[in-house]
C-alpha cells in the first residue's frame, strides 16, 4: 500500500533522477569556480572513514542549478595535502571563493586551517568561507580567525549562493543570509538565516567518486553507502548538537527519496543504504511510506538509520505497525541515542522524555524485530554520579541479553557551546573552553575533555564500547 | 572605499564605425534603436548615488544622437545630485547643443579626434565630416565648460599626427588631451568593427596597439609637471603631463597595470586589457561590469519597471562592494606573483 499516505511522489510514476533534475557537473568555460573542501576528520583509531561530504553536495547543487559558476569538491578523507596542491594548481586562479565545512571535533578544524593556510600562500587566493556545525556554535570566534574570511551560520544551502553571487557584485552582502565577515577593522552581517531548510536529493553525484564512498558494512550490506535524507530535530536532548536547528525539521517526501535511492542503486549499484539523518522517523507517515516504496519497487536494499526511542512509543500511540514494516523493507539496523541508564539523568540533565523502563521496551522490541540495535550512551554529564554512571552500566548489560545482541557505544560527553544548560553547567564546573579557532583544533571528544572526567572513566567508555566489524573498503 | 566610475551608455548606436570600436560601444551587444529611458536612468543614478558616487560620464551609442540629453544632464545635476556630467561623443551634433548642455549643468565635454587628417578621419570612422568634428570641439571650448579631446593612438595609422593632434587642441583651447591605447581584446567581445579594419587596412585590432611608454617620452619633453592620477581608485594609472599652456595631455597605458575582480575568476581572456575600470548603465539597463562579458551583467528593467526601488538600491550596493573587493594586477604579471589579493 502506497496511496493511503497521500504522500506527493508517490502518486505518480517514480522518477529516473530523483527529486529534480541535476545541473550539470561539467565545468562550463569562462565560469568562475567555487571550491568546496571538506577537511579530513581523525575518527577513531582503525576506523575506516566513508563519510560521503553531504555538507558539500548540499552547497554543490544549488551553486550548480544557479548557471553562475563551476563547482569542485575536494574531500579530505579521500585526498591528502599533496592532493590539495594540486587541486590548487588547477583551481585557484578560477576560484571565485574556497568554502570549508567544519564540525567540532575530531581535529576537523586543525586540517582545514592547514588547508586554508596552504591556499593562502598562494598570491591569487580568493576570498575563504567556513560553515558548517563548528561556525553555527562559534560563528564569532571563527570569523575573527584572520585564515578565514566570512563565515557563512545556519544551513549552507540556503546561504552559499548568495554568498557567492555577493562576490560576483548581484547581491549586497547585508543581504546574504547568516554572514559574517570580521576583518579586524570591521564587522559585516548579513541577514538571519532560517533553520529550515530545502532543496535535499538529487545531489550531483559526479561531483564526487562515488565508488569510493560506498564500503562492505558488516551491519548493512556487501555496498552499502551513506545517505542524508532530512536536517534537524524535533527533540530537545540538551547536550546535542542539532538544538542549532532551533527543533526545525526538514526532509525529503517518501517519493523523492526512493526516487533518489532507485537512482544511486542503478548507478553506483549499490544494495545497502545507511542513513546519517539526526533521526530518520522524525515523520513517521514519511518513515513508513519509505519503507512501503522499498518494498513496492522491489528495490531489495538493506538499510540502517538512527531512531528515537519516542518515535517508537509515538508509532504505537498511532496503531502504525513501524518496526513491522522498517524490518520487512530491509532494515537491517537502527542507531538509538539512549544515553543514560538513569531516569533522573534522563530526565533532567539530557531531557530525553523516556524511562529506562521504555528504553528497555522499545529494545526489546525492535530485538523482537530481528533487527540489530546499535545504542550509545554518554557518561560524564555535569553533575552525573558515580551511582547514575553505574545504572548506564547496567542498562547496558540488559541489553546484551537481546537477541540479536545490540552494538553499544559509550561517549564522554563534550560540551557543545550554544547548544543547552549542560554548556554553561560544564563551564560553572571548570571546563575551560578553547578561545580560538586555533585551539578548538585540539578538542576531541574520544578523550577526556572535562576536569571531573577521569582517564578511568574514559578507559571505562571505550571497553564498554562494543560494535560489529568496523566497514572496509570495497576495493 | 574603492568606487568604480559610474558610465552611462545612453543609446546603442553612433553612426559611425570606427576600427577600434565596435557596434554598441561602450556597452556589450546592445539591440539598435534601444534608448535609455529618463526615468530608469535617474532612478538607477540616485541607487549610485547612495553610493558615494557623484559623478557620471554619458557615453553611448553617442549622446550627441539622444534626443532628451540636455533635460538629462539637468536632471542629473538636480534631481540626482551630481556635482560632474561628462558628456562623451565624436558626433557633430554635441557642438549645436554645447551651449544649452552647459546651461543644463554639464561639467566637462570628452570628443574624439584621431586625426587632423579628413580623408584618414574617414576611413576611421566612416562619416565625412572631419571639419564639423572640429568645428564642435570649437563650439565645446567656446561655452567655457572643459574639454577633454581623446586620441587613439593606433600603429601605422596616426601616431605621426599625435604631436600635431596635442598642438591642434592646445591652440584650440582644449583643458585636455588624453591618449589613449587600442584595446587589443575588444574584437573578443560578441561584436566589433574588426572585419572592417580588416577590409580597410587589411589589419587586425591587436595590429593597431602600440604601448604609449615611448609616447609617453616624447610628451615628457614638452611637460613643466608629470603625476600620475587614478580614476576612483581604479581603471589604469594614468601618467598626466602639464604643458607649458597648461592644457593636460594624459596617457592611458594598459601596461601600467589595472584591477581585476571576482566577475573576472575564471575569464578565459584574463587579464583582458581593459579591465575593471567603471560600472556601466547599458541603454537597455543592464549593469554592467566589463567591456567584454555578456553574463556579467545585471538586467535592472525589470526592477526598475517594477518600481521596486529597494532592489534597485540592492543590486547597485552589490556591484559596488564588488568593485571594492578588486586586485591590482601589473600587465604581463603572473598570476601567481600578484601584488595583492583580493580582500
Amino acid at each position: 500500500m502506497t496511496t493511503f499516505l497521500g504522500l506527493p511522489g508517490l502518486s505518480g510514476a517514480p522518477q529516473s533522477a530523483g527529486t529534480a533534475p541535476v545541473a550539470g557537473t561539467e565545468p562550463v568555460p569562462g565560469r568562475p569556480t567555487v571550491i568546496l573542501a571538506y577537511p579530513k576528520i581523525d575518527h577513531e583509531k582503525d576506523y575506516v572513514y566513508f563519510w560521503m561530504p553531504f555538507s558539500l553536495l548540499t552547497l554543490a547543487k544549488p551553486l550548480l542549478e544557479s548557471g553562475l559558476v563551476n563547482v569542485v569538491l575536494f574531500d579530505g578523507n579521500q585526498r591528502d595535502e599533496q592532493a590539495w596542491e594540486s587541486f590548487l594548481d588547477e583551481y585557484v586562479n578560477d576560484a571565485v571563493c574556497i568554502g570549508v565545512s567544519v564540525m567540532t571535533g575530531g581535529g576537523q578544524i586543525g586540517h582545514a586551517l592547514d588547508l586554508v593556510r596552504a591556499a593562502k600562500k598562494r598570491a591569487f587566493c580568493p576570498p575563504v568561507v567556513f560553515g558548517g556545525p563548528h561556525v553555527n556554535v562559534l560563528a564569532e570566534q571563527t570569523a575573527a580567525d584572520p585564515l578565514v574570511d566570512a563565515v557563512l551560520t545556519g544551513p549552507g544551502q540556503n546561504s552559499m549562493l548568495d554568498y557567492v553571487r555577493s562576490l560576483l557584485g548581484r547581491v549586497p552582502r547585508r543581504l546574504v543570509p547568516g554572514l559574517r565577515i570580521d576583518d579586524g577593522e570591521r564587522v559585516i552581517t548579513g541577514r538571519p538565516n532560517p533553520p529550515r531548510t530545502q532543496n535535499l536529493g538529487a545531489y550531483p553525484w559526479s561531483l564526487l567518486n562515488v565508488a569510493d564512498y560506498i564500503r562492505d558494512d558488516p551491519t548493512v550490506a556487501p555496498r552499502t553507502l551513506n545517505y542524508v535524507s532530512s536536517q534537524g530535530c524535533v527533540y530537545k536532548c540538551d547536550f546535542c548538537y542539532e538544538k542549532i536547528y532551533q527543533r526545525k525539521y526538514s526532509a525529503m517526501l517518501a517519493g523523492p527519496l526512493l526516487d533518489d535511492i532507485a537512482d544511486l542503486k542503478e548507478r553506483f549499484a549499490i544494495n545497502g543504504v545507511k542513513f546519517y539523518d539526526a533521526d530518520f522517523f522524525v515523520n513517521l507517515q514519511r518513515a513508513m511510506a519509505f519503507c512501503d516504496g522499498l518494498i513496492d519497487r522491489g528495490l531489495n536494499l538493506r538499510w540502517a538509520a538512527s531512531i528515537n526511542p519516542n518515535d517508537i512509543l509515538k508509532a504505537r500511540r498511532k496503531r502504525l505497525p513501524l518496526l513491522e514494516r522498517i524490518a520487512e523493507s530491509g532494515c537491517s539496523r537502527l542507531l538509538m541515542g539512549v544515553e543514560s541508564g538513569n531516569d533522573r539523568v534522563l530526565d533532567e540533565i539530557v531531557k530525553k522524555e523516556i524511562t529506562r523502563a521504555e528504553i528497555l521496551d522499545v529494545a526489546a522490541d525492535i530485538a523482537n524485530n530481528g533487527i540489530l540495535g546499535s545504542y550509545t550512551f554518554i557518561v560524564g554529564f555535569p553533575g552525573e554520579t558515580e551511582a547514575e554512571v553505574e545504572d548506564t552500566y547496567t542498562l547496558i548489560e540488559e541489553l546484551r541479553g537481546l537477541d540479536p545482541q545490540p552494538e553499544t557505544r559509550v561517549h564522554l560527553f563534550a560540551p557543545y557551546p550554544g547548544v543547552g544548560e549542560l554548556w554553561d553547567k560544564a563551564v560553572e564546573l571548570g571546563f575551560e573552553p578553547p578561545t580560538s579557532l586555533e585551539a578548538w583544533s585540539h578538542f576531541d571528544y574520544y578523550t577526556s575533555l572535562t576536569p571531573w572526567t577521569s582517564d578511568a572513566t574514559a578507559a571505562r567508555a571505550r571497553e564498554q564500547t562494543r560494535m560489529r566489524l568496523a566497514p572496509t573498503p570495497t576495493s | 572605499m574603492r568606487l568604480p566610475q559610474w558610465r552611462v551608455t545612453l543609446n546603442a548606436r553612433c553612426k559611425r564605425s570606427c576600427y577600434y570600436c565596435r557596434p554598441s560601444g561602450e556597452a556589450v551587444a546592445t539591440e539598435a534603436g534601444a534608448n535609455l529611458d529618463p526615468d530608469r536612468l535617474l532612478a538607477v543614478a540616485a541607487a549610485v548615488r547612495a553610493q558615494g558616487v557623484d559623478s557620471v560620464k554619458l557615453t553611448g551609442g553617442d549622446p550627441a544622437l539622444y534626443e532628451p540629453l540636455v533635460d538629462v544632464v539637468r536632471r542629473l545635476r538636480e534631481e540626482a545630485g551630481m556635482r560632474d556630467v561628462e558628456v562623451i561623443s565624436r558626433h557633430p551634433r554635441i557642438g549645436e547643443l554645447a551651449p544649452a548642455l552647459a546651461e543644463a549643468g554639464v561639467t566637462q565635454f570628452n570628443v574624439s579626434l584621431d586625426t587632423l587628417n579628413p580623408q584618414l578621419h574617414r576611413e576611421i570612422c566612416g562619416p565625412d565630416d572631419h571639419a564639423e568634428v572640429l568645428d564642435a570641439i570649437r563650439a565645446c571650448v567656446a561655452t567655457g565648460v572643459p574639454v577633454k579631446v581623446n586620441v587613439v593612438v593606433m600603429a601605422g595609422i596616426n601616431i605621426p599626427e599625435i604631436d600635431a593632434l596635442i598642438d591642434w587642441c592646445e591652440e584650440a583651447g582644449v583643458d585636455s588631451v588624453k591618449l589613449l591605447d587600442i584595446i587589443k581584446d575588444l574584437a573578443e567581445g560578441q561584436e566589433s568593427y574588426e572585419r572592417r579594419l580588416q577590409i580597410k587596412q587589411k589589419l587586425n585590432l591587436p595590429d593597431l596597439y602600440l604601448p604609449l611608454e615611448d609616447l609617453a617620452d616624447g610628451v615628457r619633453s614638452r611637460a613643466v609637471d608629470e603625476e600620475v592620477v587614478q580614476q576612483g581608485g581604479l581603471g589604469h594609472p594614468m601618467t598626466v603631463f602639464t604643458l607649458t599652456s597648461g592644457m593636460k595631455v594624459v596617457i592611458k597605458d594598459s601596461t601600467a597595470g589595472a584591477w581585476y575582480g571576482s566577475v573576472c575568476r575564471g575569464c578565459p581572456l584574463f587579464p583582458c586589457h581593459d579591465a575593471l575600470m567603471a560600472l556601466r548603465l547599458t541603454a537597455d539597463a543592464r549593469l554592467q561590469f566589463c567591456l567584454l562579458r555578456e553574463d556579467a551583467t545585471v538586467d535592472l528593467a525589470p526592477l526598475l519597471d517594477a518600481g521596486d526601488t529597494k532592489a534597485v538600491l540592492a543590486r547597485v550596493e552589490a556591484a559596488f562592494e564588488m568593485y571594492a573587493a578588486a586586485y591590482f594586477r601589473k600587465d604581463g604579471t603572473k598570476t601567481t606573483e600578484l601584488a595583492e589579493v583580493s580582500r
